[in-house]
């Protein structure tokens, strides 16, 4: 029952342990007030997946449920998991205030309680890229869907501005050694080492989620306040720490700012992934 | 618990078919002796939140 595969190599980062802060950090602040602006990527990757009414869906990292509900909204079958259980709820309020059915399992996506080949679409938008075994979560999403069945992402890409947000958290706080960045996912290099060998056909695309906000502050106060691993930064920093966070942050923001009237226009690059196993 | 659901899930850990104990409200592993809870209908399939079953715990 233990796995064993931690004990292999030497170097292997411990997993149960970042998975747990993890867990702590998601858990904290409260995701769906930002979570719930990214609703339209959930949208769009059931249309990039041509979803049929009727199909079985799982939602891995499911969150605040977007991609969920979109499914949902399709009148797929949906099963929706996260290991963070008051994401969960919220997920379950918004779909009882749609009135759309969806079944609830709080799991952790490295370790999936499904038989294999159950799903006829496996999809996450924004969620299982955060795994800290990145290979292991990729092959439990490709053992519980069915052959033919469809594996669908949206992950943030290395270059975007949720990539180089990353970059920047990098820098005040020394990710766990061994693991790596969850922008990774967001590379065609990445998902042809780990789904290439084991499904039939990967098409991915460049997509944009554009973030709309009343101004760069207004962003940075919400995610500070709401988005736990950059709650989780700030407060592990001293003030005058905090606040050279708080000016790279607003800088980079400037960087990818479309907007010349005060707010926010930032468009920030992701991977779609439609692959057929 | 939805007859479908219990058809495919399975124990995180070694994968192995999970029996449903309604008075507990809890998902069994017998191969791990590991109870999953149910907690406001939700299966909670976590390893760190399963009851270990005492080996004088009989499974049905």
């Amino acid at each position: 029952m233990t796995n064993t595969a931690h004990n292999i190599q030497p170097q292997t980062p411990n997993y149960d342990v970042i998975k747990t802060k993890q867990q702590i950090a998601w858990g904290s602040g409260d995701y769906s007030r930002v979570g719930v602006t990214l609703q339209i990527s959930g949208e769009q990757l059931c249309e990039a997946m041509d979803l049929h009414a009727g199909q079985s869906v799982l939602d891995v990292a499911g969150g605040n449920g977007n991609a969920s509900l979109a499914a949902a909204r399709r009148f797929c079958k949906v099963i929706s998991t996260d290991y963070v259980p008051t994401l969960l709820a919220h997920s379950q309020r918004r779909a009882e205030a749609d009135g759309l059915a969806i079944e609830y399992q709080q799991a952790d996506a490295e370790a999936l309680p499904f038989s294999d080949n159950s799903f006829d679409n496996v999809i996450s938008t924004f969620g299982v890229m955060f795994t800290p075994n990145q290979s292991q979560a990729a092959s439990e999403l490709i053992r519980v869907c069915k052959p033919g069945g469809k594996i669908g992402m949206a992950n943030w890409t290395p270059g975007g501005f949720i990539g180089e947000l990353f970059k920047i958290i990098g820098q005040y706080i020394s990710p766990p050694s061994g693991v790596n960045s969850p922008s990774t996912w967001g590379t065609t290099t990445f998902l042809e080492n780990n789904f290439g060998p084991h499904t039939a056909q990967i098409k991915s695309e460049s997509r944009h989620f554009t973030f709309r906000y009343q101004s760069p502050q207004h962003w940075l106060d919400l995610f500070a306040t709401y988005y736990g691993p950059l709650l989780k930064t700030f407060e592990s920093l001293d003030e005058s720490t905090g606040a050279k966070l708080s000016t790279d942050v607003l800088n980079l923001i400037q960087r990818f700012n479309k907007a010349d009237d005060g707010t926010m226009v930032v468009p920030s690059e992701y991977l779609e992934i439609v692959a057929v196993k | 618990m939805d007859k479908k659901l219990l058809d495919i899930l399975v124990c995180p850990l070694c994968k192995s078919k999970l029996t449903y104990n309604r008075k507990g409200s809890e998902l069994i592993c017998k191969a791990d002796r590991l109870g999953f809870p149910i907690r406001d209908g939700i299966p909670v399939m976590l390893e760190d939140e399963a009851r270990k079953l005492p080996a004088d715990e009989d499974i049905e």
